[in-house]
């Protein structure tokens, strides 16, 4: 059964730079539900990762409102809002950004730590994460030591691993080669497809997009949805 | 002073945060100059008010005595005239030192003391022991009349006009010293504020008493003009000259353990003191070095443009010094500033305290007064630089010796 | 609040892997600079605290004793009977003290002079002297006298010699008679200021010539625990022996050296808190270089979820661990070079400083832990404050900058 799961009403993003003001996103409304992988595309600069920001409770709207599960996050306090991000939303960025000085394994459970689970829950866990992905003989190497798409994979099973509701990943493949794309491409949406989780991601790559149930541009500051 | 510019500019870079580094780095060696300008002012002026009290009352700025055998015909007068003749010489008092019994029959009351026999002309002139010594109840010392210090006037419950009974070692007809003991009479009661001095001297007038006790024991004690008194070198060749088998000591040599004592403390006080400066200078190497990693690639481009090799060592130098610099200056009007108001300072912290503990602190009660040496304070500045120069340096000559292409890579 | 993962990010801060050489130097370096600040302070600290308990040990042991009670005729048949009436008390000597002037053929010296039986050199008052000769051996008629090594040389006299005194006499008599004592033996306590000027008699010889109305006493010497218990001691005494004595008790004796004591020692810690200041802002300094190196990671820490206080916690834990790693060091180490002081101190005394004479260098290592913990815990509460005004940087971080989203 699908539910509602976030919401923008009416959300416009300007940032102020001097005496002028550039908007970004414009009185945009937009749901999304449950199980479903949306995808964003769009040219450079029109706004994608601002959005994806504003969903993941990263960045705030300059006026609207966004609300997830029902709650709106422009409410929430720092402390709350950092207790969401945990526990809901998984990200994938474009450069991976890794700890580089910590481990594959420990990458992984760095946010199950942070929700509070016992270590070695949290490394079960990222284990059999990490299994899935075919990165089990790399446990124990840090980010310098793996290929480009072995990073993004551990990207995310950190991502998955507080099995949130919400899976937010901004161009997961635009800085890796085309076989290591089509690669994180299938895991990526068949992984979420598996856990049952939602996707909202925004991508360039025509192919990735097909993978999801639906599409939209974001063109003059709003979202358009794409047959 | 392109150079000099871009000192400046990196002493105060956003990058890295280096400016706020920068700003508790400068603040804490201002912290730091101001404690030691506080601390040794402090001990300055309480050790030259020791010694100025010590060489003003107690031991004069010269002593010139001679061998007890030794008889030339010249007789005190002479020798005291020769003596004044002496470029240099403010004035000569003829005295003797010794030990006495008193006894004051009246209040049952006795001690050993010291007796000073001298020309009573000591309390009449100006000189620096009449500065500090006041008579605070009689008439000053005169043949066969003593003057008292105040704590030994109250130990021998003494009153103006007491008889007191003084044995003294004087000469014998058969021996070097015999005791001899002579009615005198309590005739004034001075301070000096030295309370050594006070609580075990009287003092009285040569006659008849250098006789008694003899010649051959006389002590000259001599009284330097303005600028001879810590610089006697010309005024002891000179004596040394006139009367070469005299023994002359300056006030250092009579007290050179005290002066010892003194400048050892003045001396522990800087170490301890400099330690803070150390820390500094480690803080000031460390923000150094990560500011020039960050700074590689400029560098890099100004070596590409034609700057010296050297530019980067001069620029990240020249930091440290306008760093160093800036705080020490701070430091030193703060300390200078606070070294006027220090009495208040105390007074005020005392009473603070006191909400506390409901007793005065005495430390904190003592009416201090400072005396900023320059000199001192130049050469702490000075080796505070020298210090932060040299753990720059230690922290960035790495970075310093590398290419610029080299430089460009190091990311 | 999450502790679990802020102790696992201090863990990791802590022993930092892989390739950071840097981030285990810095830790590395800066453990070992607050060690090196610590340790000569604990060194002044031993070296004060020494010193002062050894002059006062000095003064009580071989001068005035914790309490003399003004009581002309002995209270106690020996020494040791006091400790019965009061466990507290060690000793309790019959004494006789009065001032004099000691001379030999052409020099003088004032001196104070102590009547004392050979019982009163007990086991404690023979670790402050060391003799030659025989103390106070009675040989004929003239006085037995033992002088300390200064005066002896001030009258350029030696053991078995002769010298002559005048004492302050009974005022029923006007004249002062010289009298000749035997230099039984000569003394050395190893501190000038006291030595310069205390010469012991035996004290049959001295009651001779010091009226015991005024000058007898007996004085008492407690145990070093219970020093603090003097008034509680002389009204038990009171109680026992069934009678109200005028007493004093050392510090008024030597109230000028004892309040000495207490200025240096304020003065001192002055200093030493303006060196632990300055160390607590160098300690905020790694604090501030630690956040600086790892804003990335902060950023994407709060990105997945941890909050300011997580982190704050976690570099908090981190810096103060190793401050307190290089303060166990640093004390341990000072402890362990100050339990050496006396060979340091004994090569200063023989470099012939003339200014050393004011200093006692020979004196039992005493460590003061209630300093040493005042110190110790100043450096980490001026460490936390300073840290924790550091780690206001966190707050200020922001995923979003350090991520560099478009």
């Amino acid at each position: 059964m699908t539910k509602e799961l976030l919401r923008f009403h009416a959300v416009t993003k300007a940032f102020v730079s001097g005496q002028s003001q550039l908007v970004i996103l414009e009185d945009l409304d937009f749901v999304l539900y449950s199980g479903t992988s949306v995808a964003i595309t769009g040219k450079s600069g029109s706004g994608k990762s601002t959005l994806l920001n504003i969903a993941g409770g990263l960045d705030k709207p300059s006026a609207g409102s966004v609300s997830f599960l029902g709650r709106e996050l422009g409410r929430l306090n720092d402390k709350e809002l950092s207790s969401f991000r945990n526990r809901h939303i998984g990200f994938v960025f474009q450069s991976h950004i890794l700890l580089d000085d910590f481990t594959a394994l420990e990458n992984v459970c760095v946010p199950a730590l942070i929700r509070g689970v016992r270590q070695s829950d949290a490394v079960k866990r990222a284990k059999e994460l990490l299994d899935r992905v075919g990165l089990s003989d790399r446990l124990q190497h840090r980010p310098q030591k793996l290929s480009g798409g072995e990073r993004q994979r551990v990207a995310i099973c950190r991502a998955l691993v507080n099995a949130p509701d919400l899976i937010i990943a901004d161009e997961p493949t635009g800085s890796l080669d085309e076989e290591s794309s089509s690669g994180i491409e299938t895991l990526l949406t068949d992984i979420v497809r598996e856990e049952g989780k939602t996707l909202l991601m925004v991508t360039h790559d025509t192919q990735l997009a097909s993978r999801c149930s639906t599409v939209y541009l974001l063109h003059n500051k709003t979202l358009q949805e794409m047959e | 002073m392109f150079t000099l510019k871009l000192a400046w500019r990196y002493a105060f870079s956003r990058s890295n945060r280096h400016r706020s580094a920068t700003i508790v780095i400068m603040l804490g060696i201002a912290v730091g100059m101001l404690a030691i300008i506080i601390m040794l002012s402090l001990m300055n002026r309480l050790q030259s008010d020791l010694l100025d009290q010590v060489k003003s009352i107690e031991s004069f700025h010269v002593q010139v005595t001679f061998p007890a055998n030794e008889s030339d015909g010249r007789t005190m007068d002479d020798i005291v005239s020769a003596l004044r003749e002496t470029p240099g010489v403010a004035q000569v008092y003829p005295q003797v030192n010794t030990q006495v019994l008193i006894q004051n029959p009246a209040t049952n009351k006795s001690t050993t003391a010291r007796l000073r026999i001298i020309d009573s002309s000591i309390w009449k002139t100006e000189n620096p022991f009449s500065d500090r010594t006041r008579m605070v109840r009689g008439s000053y010392p005169s043949p066969l009349h003593i003057a008292t210090g105040t704590a030994l006037a109250t130990k021998l419950s003494l009153a103006l006009g007491d008889a007191v009974n003084m044995t003294v070692l004087g000469a014998g007809k058969t021996v070097v010293l015999a005791p001899t003991t002579i009615v005198v009479t309590a005739g004034g009661v001075f301070r000096t504020g030295l309370p050594e001095f006070d609580s075990s001297t009287l003092v009285t007038d040569l006659d008849p008493l250098v006789s008694i006790i003899g010649s051959k024991r006389i002590m000259y004690g001599l009284y330097l003009e303005d600028g001879y008194a810590d610089n006697s070198k010309p005024v002891l060749r000179s004596i040394a000259e006139t009367f070469p088998s005299a023994t002359i000591r300056t006030w250092q040599q009579v007290n050179s353990a005290f002066y010892s004592a003194l400048t050892l403390e003045k001396v522990l006080m800087y170490l301890f003191l400099f330690f803070m400066f150390i820390i500094l200078a480690v803080n000031m190497k460390n923000a150094s070095s990560r500011l020039l990693h960050v700074k590689q690639r400029e560098l890099a481009i100004l070596r590409a443009v034609g700057a010296q090799k050297t530019t980067a060592t001069k620029v990240f130098l020249g930091q440290t010094t306008i760093v160093t610099v800036l705080g020490e200056s701070l430091g030193i009007i703060g300390g200078v500033y606070l070294g006027k108001y220090i009495g208040k300072v105390f007074s005020w912290l005392n009473s603070l305290q006191y909400l506390f503990t409901r007793k005065d602190n005495l430390l904190l009660a003592y009416p201090f007064t400072t005396e900023v040496n320059a000199v001192e304070v130049a050469s702490i500045a000075i080796s505070v630089l020298v210090l932060s120069l040299g753990f720059t340096y230690l922290g960035c000559r790495r970075l310093f010796r590398k290419e610029p292409m080299e430089m460009l890579y190091h990311d | 609040m999450n502790t679990r993962f802020s102790m696992w990010l201090s863990g990791h801060l802590l022993v930092p892997r892989g390739e950071s050489k840097y981030a285990r130097l810095r830790l590395v370096r800066s453990a070992a600079l607050i060690a090196i600040v610590m340790i000569p302070l604990v060194l002044a600290l031993i070296f004060m605290d020494g010193m002062m308990n050894g002059i006062t040990d000095k003064y009580i042991l071989l001068q005035d004793g914790h309490i003399q009670l003004h009581v002309e005729d002995p209270l106690f048949d020996s020494p040791r009977d006091v400790s019965s009436i009061d466990p507290r008390l060690e000793s309790a000597d019959y004494v006789v003290s009065g001032y004099g002037i000691v001379y030999s053929r052409d020099t003088t010296a004032e001196v104070r002079i102590k009547g004392v039986d050979s019982s009163y050199f007990n086991e404690n008052r023979m670790t402050q002297l060391e003799f030659t000769g025989e103390p106070l051996k009675k040989e004929g008629s003239l006085a037995a006298v033992m002088l300390s090594t200064t005066i002896a040389r001030t009258l350029g006299v030696e053991v078995g010699q002769r010298v002559a005194f005048m004492v302050v006499p009974d005022s029923s008599s006007s004249v002062v008679r010289p009298v000749l004592a035997n230099v039984t033996a000569l003394y050395d306590s190893g501190y000038h200021e006291l030595d310069s000027s205390l010469l012991f008699m035996n004290r049959d010889d001295a009651l001779r010539y010091f009226p015991k109305d005024r000058n007898a006493y007996t004085e008492l010497l407690v145990s070093p625990d219970h020093v603090d218990d003097l008034g509680e001691i002389v009204s038990n005494l009171e109680l026992s022996l069934d009678e109200n004595f005028p007493y004093a008790t050392w510090d008024e004796f030597n109230g000028t050296v004892y309040q000495n004591f207490i200025t240096s020692r304020q003065v001192i810690l002055l200093v030493f808190m303006m060196i632990l200041l300055v160390a607590g802002v160098y300690v905020s300094s790694i604090a501030q270089e630690m956040i600086q190196d790892s804003m990335q990671s902060i950023a994407l820490f709060k990105t997945l979820g941890a909050t300011n206080s997580n982190l704050s916690r976690a570099y908090f834990c981190s810096v103060m661990v190793v401050t307190s790693i290089g303060l166990v060091v640093g004390v341990s180490l000072g402890l362990l070079i100050g339990s050496q002081i006396g060979v340091l101190l004994h090569w200063l005394g023989n470099s012939g400083l003339a200014g050393l004479q004011y200093y006692l260098l020979d004196f039992r290592i005493v460590i003061s832990w209630r300093d040493i913990l005042a110190i110790s815990i100043s450096m980490l509460v001026i460490s936390s404050v300073t840290v924790r005004l550091s780690l206001g940087r966190i707050r200020r971080i922001s995923p979003l900058e350090m991520l560099q989203q478009d």
